[in-house]
């Protein structure tokens, strides 16, 4: 059967892939794509303005500075599909941090006991600030906002006297700056490639079956091999240097995961629900309460995991170790992404494509020689864009199928 | 669902209009809250592929009587019989489970997912743990093709979609328990002339289901465009049966409980010209 059999609207009539692709953008369905163009864009600008920006050395260098803030930002991401806001995570990461320094340089606790811990403490925090958002109704901005200044008091607490500790020959440092050799880092990315087109294909061919429209042979073709062609890209020019990093890996895992349980679980959809109209979906038979309570928990997860890594890579444990302005970038970069600040819309990408357009902005400034401040107005800048048009492709949703 | 025993003491009382035993019977049925009583012995049935029109004035007890029936208020007495067997709904759960769809005025659909997942919000089918995207869609479909349903697309977001077509999808979720009977709060409440005939016809094809159909209404053409019968309440008690196409003066007087007002005069005036 075709799709047009399926059209129960005389109005609707059947398209082409332009025509899709105009109606999308029409309707604010955009998805990914505002952010993949501005990446395109970032990387051409750069990269006349300076040969070296998608050199080997480079791109290792900004993938594991993107990594960190993708990870603290995939946990905003979560916050954010609720409608909600969590302004202490960057301050949580640093707490765990310094918690995980303490334990391990101060008290010779066992590696893998600490991170154990520090991961713990991420889970506990996230679930009392959840239980105070979720169950006594305080708002989630007030909740962590007390967080931010706890959490920033109690980093200094952990550390005593001593405010700097240096994370360097312990097994953060060794974790952050493992390299993976080439040959793994290729499997790694043909599993990727062959999971994705596995995915797609089998989804196409049992929609075919259902007789529901499915995507052309040649639309499943394009994605399979534009997305090969990008990591193995990364891949060959990461690994004319060090290679793939470990903290890029662990962001991709982390982001692979995520986005499975957003789109493919009960769980996920349970998010969106409650992020899009919490009373329809308490009437629906959710459990609203215990979806806001975990997701803040993931978030705390994904914020003492932010903390190891930026600790790790920066061989700093101390209390400058993380700021306002990764808590800032952070959210940023889930916005930028496409995660819409009203709640209910986005996905896992979103967190990890808007924290490459902040990490890449950063970075290629810094290369062209510009200081902080450029950095900061030029990621306003992206930001405020962002937010117009994910506010315009709201408006445009609302004029679809009006007769 | 609920195993069907014939009841004689339902043959009795059995409406006439429907040529089988009730969905729906109350019998004197009473609800309180403090100082207000707000129903009072109240008698009301709804026969299979019957549409029974609940029309009253603000306060006259719809709200609260819908509620009872959806099992969100427990009535103090009374008896509450659907398809022949009493009940006692303590939760909406129970409501459900017995056969009772609700559709709510304000309607419980998430304006950020697509038709699909509001259709199954909550009781999503899985396959091995993942949600099964394609037998859902295929469902959603056949739904909305048996309902006659416009609706350009089962993947747009509800943001997208008309007034109408949100009414429908809000009535296709109900049917998705199997329910025997569909009650409708102000399904035409707000909506364009069009998307108000979109929603009567919705209410047509239920009835050719077999179900029986609870509309509540402010909007009399609404009513005698559907009903088979409209049940007036007034002040918490039963305030008259009436046919479905039974004239507008009469079932306002019944409602205001006044015989002389402006759409009556009025009534009473066009009949003189006659």
């Amino acid at each position: 059967m075709t799709r047009n059999s399926f059209i129960t609207d005389e109005r609707i009539s059947s398209e082409g892939v332009i025509g899709t692709f105009v109606r999308r953008v029409k309707e604010g369905q955009l998805g990914s794509f505002p952010v993949i163009l501005a990446l395109i864009v970032i990387v051409i600008v750069f990269q006349s303005a300076d040969s070296n920006f998608i050199s080997p050395a480079n791109l290792v260098n900004l993938s594991t500075q993107v990594a960190f803030l993708a990870i603290l930002a995939l946990g905003i991401n979560l916050i954010l599909l609720l409608g909600e806001i969590d302004l202490s995570l960057a301050q949580l990461g640093g707490l765990a941090a310094s918690l995980l320094g303490v334990l391990v340089v101060r008290q010779g606790v066992p590696p893998a006991l600490a991170l154990v811990i520090m991961l713990l403490l991420g889970l506990v925090v996230g679930a009392i600030q959840g239980w105070f958002f979720a169950v006594v109704g305080i708002p989630a901005f007030v909740v962590t906002l007390a967080g931010l200044l706890a959490f920033t008091g109690l980093t200094l607490t952990t550390l005593g006297t001593q405010k700097n500790l240096s994370m360097s020959d312990t097994f953060a440092f060794d974790f952050a700056s493992f390299y993976f050799p080439a040959i793994w880092a290729y499997i790694f990315g043909a599993v990727a490639i062959i999971g994705f087109g596995g995915g797609i294909i089998y989804s196409k061919l049992r929609r075919h079956r259902e007789g529901l429209s499915a995507p052309s042979w040649t639309s499943v073709i394009v994605r399979i091999v534009l997305l090969a062609a990008i990591v193995f890209g990364f891949l060959i020019l990461v690994n004319q240097d060090f290679g793939l990093a470990m903290p890029f890996f662990l962001m991709i895992v982390i982001a692979i995961i995520i986005d499975l349980v957003l789109r493919k679980t009960r769980y996920g959809r349970s998010i969106y629900a409650v992020g899009g109209k919490v009373e329809a979906a308490r009437r629906a038979g959710i459990r609203v309460t215990w979806v806001r309570i975990s997701v803040f928990m993931a978030a705390g997860v994904l914020a003492a995991l932010f903390g190891f890594i930026k600790t790790g890579v920066t061989t700093n444990a101390g209390s400058t170790l993380v700021s306002t302005q990764d808590l800032l970038n952070a959210i940023a970069a889930a916005v930028i992404g496409g995660t819409s600040l009203f709640g209910g819309r986005g996905t896992a990408w979103a967190a990890v494509l808007g924290a490459l357009v902040v990490g890449a902005i950063n970075n290629g400034l810094y290369l062209i020689g510009f200081n902080s401040d450029a950095q900061q107005i030029i990621t306003a800048l992206v930001l405020l864009t962002a937010v117009v048009i994910d506010a315009l492709s709201r408006r445009g949703q609302r004029y679809v199928g009006r007769g | 669902m609920t195993p069907e025993t014939p009841d004689p003491a339902t043959e009795a009382t059995r409406t006439p209009g429907s040529d089988s035993e009730p969905v729906l019977e109350l019998r004197g049925i009473n609800k309180r809250f403090g100082a207000v009583q707000a129903l009072t012995d109240i008698h009301l049935s709804v026969g299979r592929g019957e549409v029974v029109g609940l029309v009253g004035d603000n306060g006259a007890g719809k709200s609260t009587l819908i509620k009872v029936i959806a099992g969100v208020h427990a009535a103090d007495d009374g008896e509450l019989i659907m398809n022949g067997t009493a009940q006692r709904f303590s939760s909406p759960k129970d409501a459900q489970k017995a056969g009772v769809a609700t559709v709510f005025q304000d309607l419980s659909l998430c304006e950020n997912l697509d038709v699909v997942a509001n259709l199954f919000l909550g009781h999503e089918k899985t396959r091995g743990g993942v949600l099964d995207e394609v037998t859902m869609e295929a469902k959603s479909w056949e739904l909305l093709r048996s309902l006659s349903a416009k609706i350009p697309s089962v993947r747009v977001p509800i943001a997208a979609l008309s007034g109408g077509q949100r009414q429908t999808v809000a009535i296709a979720r109900s049917l998705l328990g199997e329910p025997s009977l569909v009650m409708l709060d102000e399904p035409t409440a707000a909506l364009g002339v069009a998307q108000t005939a979109e929603v009567l016809n919705l209410i047509e094809r239920l009835k050719e289901r077999d179900l029986g159909v609870l509309l509540v209404s402010h909007n009399m053409a609404d009513v005698q465009a559907v009903c088979d019968r409209v049940h007036v309440l007034r002040l918490g008690k039963d305030a008259g049966d009436f046919p479905g196409d039974e004239r507008t003066d009469v079932l306002v007087a019944a409602i205001t409980g006044a015989s002389d007002n402006v759409v009556t005069k009025r009534a009473a005036r066009r009949g003189e010209r006659r």
